[in-house]
């Protein structure tokens, strides 16, 4: 456990320096800023928005109805969640679960990749032992990732307070949007931790873990058109519950986070696994 | 061998259908510096992979202080560190936290492995570069940096794959140095192509040949056993001096070696042993005149290996 401490400490200083680290950070930075801009300029028509929730007016079956099919939450539901958080709040949760993944496996895609293709592993394997490197990586990629949605959510929901876009009663649920997106990390870490243990090269690894979100979300889209069974592939992602994750609901969301850890325990085990016997 | 600090027992591996090692059996004794060396390919690169648990033997068993090493069983901590071949560090981590690193890694406080940090970059000649990147050196600092992250801990053996590849010999000569200073208790493992280098360092040597070991032995009874006085001459002996050294009762013949530029004289050692002869040949040199640059008893490395690898 204490290599563990030690490798996921210098692992989180290790990221923040390395190319992938900047960029990530650069990406996720122009991304919830543009979204947060955005938002701040539309405060004054989300808030009409809002009151036209409560109504029974066409225009807002329309608009929850297709921000429902878009999220995957029925329209009921999302006019229960809309009436119970800031607009502010709840689009920028729905944006980051969208854009998690992305941000997610190209902010922890080097995890032993880099390692094993320079060699370095070697200066640290004499050292520790490669259960130790392998979960000490991983935590540290968690920490970099939840570090960096911290200062990001704290940003905005800062900027989003002192604007007048959201009231101090607001500012707990950005707690949440903080926690949700860091546990989203997850399985797509896990991920990542496999790949870079598979291939053993950090661009590699980036490229494996987005070609199977891809794969599994075509074959599951397009294949469920033809056969309704294929559907059932995109469990395979860590994706494949991440609306419910705002959900209110704690059957929903224990479904979804429940799913995420069978990712995630599946992911890790098979990646350790594969790190502990390969040649470096 | 009882106080071996290290063996190897019948380990084999291959990479596809090449043979990388081949059944190869080794001791290293506790303390003092032990040579390994071999042509390219010989299969050094990969013994060291494996006696560090890097790489998986297909055969055999590699024990280091008496406990098996294997992928997933690194030696026990503070036993055994490398200076691999061609290990790179982090580019954009200053060296000095990275070393930091490695010796918490390794059991240190952040206190103890701050100072034995600057320790070791000290003994290298290079305590600047604590704050600098390894993109920013030159590939003997570079080097440097390698070795000194071998001794961080002090650890009972260093295996130093090429040490001094690429130095120059100011930088090589320091390293040298610093083997030699070692603590009685440490062992170093060195390979190294230039086989001077072995000699002049090295307590015993390994040979290996197409991952086979065709010789261990101390240095001393590598060299011994010599048959042979060999001089560094100017120019080519001329004939009327290798008939005179062919007329003298203890030598059995001389010749010209063209391509090493030396006067070899092979001795008849149940008349007088060849160091004795060295000297009776050195003062028949003196008496005629003729001028050497330097005189050698017995075979050196090089001439071993050549024969032992051809």
């Amino acid at each position: 456990m204490r290599n563990i401490r030690i490798i996921a400490r210098f692992e989180v200083a290790r990221l923040a320096r390395s190319t992938g680290g900047v960029l990530f950070l650069a990406l996720a930075t122009i991304i919830y800023a543009y979204v947060a801009l955005k938002l701040v300029r539309w405060a004054a028509e989300v808030r009409e928005a809002t009151a036209l929730a409560d109504a029974d007016n066409p225009a807002n079956k329309i608009l929850t109805g297709f921000v429902g099919w878009l999220v995957d939450i029925e329209p009921e539901a999302l006019t229960k969640m809309i009436g119970e958080h800031a607009p502010f709040a709840l689009v920028l949760f729905f944006v980051g679960l969208a854009v998690n993944p992305l941000l997610a496996i190209l902010g922890t895609a080097d995890q032993t990749g880099s390692d094993i293709q320079t060699r370095h592993i070697r200066y640290l394997l004499l050292r520790t032992d490669r259960a130790s490197l392998y979960w000490g990586k991983t935590l540290g990629a968690l920490l970099f990732y939840g570090v960096s949605m911290a200062i990001i959510c704290g940003l905005i929901g800062g900027a989003a307070f002192w604007g007048g876009a959201i009231g101090a009663g607001d500012l707990p649920y950005f707690l949440r949007v903080w926690l949700t997106l860091t546990l989203f990390a997850v399985p797509f870490i896990a991920l990542n931790g496999l790949t870079s243990a598979m291939t053993g090269h950090p661009g590699l690894a980036l490229v494996v873990t987005l070609a199977f979100y891809m794969v599994v979300w075509l074959i599951s889209a397009i294949g469920a058109w033809a056969a309704p069974q294929v559907a059932f592939i995109e469990y395979l992602s860590p994706s494949a519950l991440k609306f419910d994750l705002a959900s209110d609901d704690l059957t929903v969301l224990g479904k979804a986070i429940g799913h995420m850890a069978a990712v995630t325990v599946v992911a890790g085990l098979i990646g350790s696994t594969l790190f502990k016997r390969r040649d470096v | 061998m009882a106080n071996a600090v290290l063996t190897v027992r019948g380990v084999s591996k291959a990479y596809g259908t090449i043979q990388a090692l081949r059944d190869v059996n080794l001791e290293v004794p506790s303390g003092g510096i032990f040579g390994i060396v071999g042509p390219n390919g010989a299969g050094k690169t990969t013994l060291f992979s494996i006696l560090c648990g890097f790489l998986g033997a297909d055969a055999g068993e590699v024990l280091v202080g008496g406990q098996a090493v294997r992928p997933n069983h690194p030696p026990p901590g503070g036993m055994l560190t490398i200076l691999p071949q061609d290990a790179k560090f982090l580019p954009s981590t200053p060296l000095g936290k990275q070393l930091k690193f490695y010796a918490e890694l390794a059991g240190m406080s952040p206190r103890e492995a701050e100072k034995d940090v600057h320790r070791v970059l000290e003994m290298v000649g290079l305590p600047e570069v604590y704050g600098r990147t390894g993109g920013t050196l030159s590939h003997g600092m570079y080097k440097r940096v390698g070795i000194a992250q071998a001794f961080l801990g002090n650890p009972k053996v260093i295996i130093l794959d090429e040490p001094t590849a690429g130095l120059d010999p100011h930088a090589a000569r320091e390293i040298h140095e610093q083997l030699r200073s070692m603590r009685a208790d440490q062992t170093v493992i060195v390979s190294s192509h230039n086989l001077s280098e072995i000699e002049d360092l090295c307590n015993a040597v390994a040979i290996l040949k197409q991952g086979t070991v065709v010789r261990v032995s101390t240095m001393d009874s590598l060299l011994q056993g010599a048959t042979e006085v060999s001089f560094r001459l100017p120019d080519p002996a001329p004939d009327d001096l290798l008939a005179a050294l062919n007329a003298l009762p203890y030598v059995t013949g001389a010749r010209w070696d063209k391509g090493a530029g030396r006067l070899r004289i092979d001795v008849d050692v149940s008349a007088m042993p060849a160091d004795e002869a060295g000297g009776e040949l050195v003062k028949f040199f003196v008496g005629r005149g003729v001028k050497f640059m330097d005189m050698q008893v017995g075979a050196n490395l090089e001439e071993r290996f050549i024969r032992e690898t051809r």
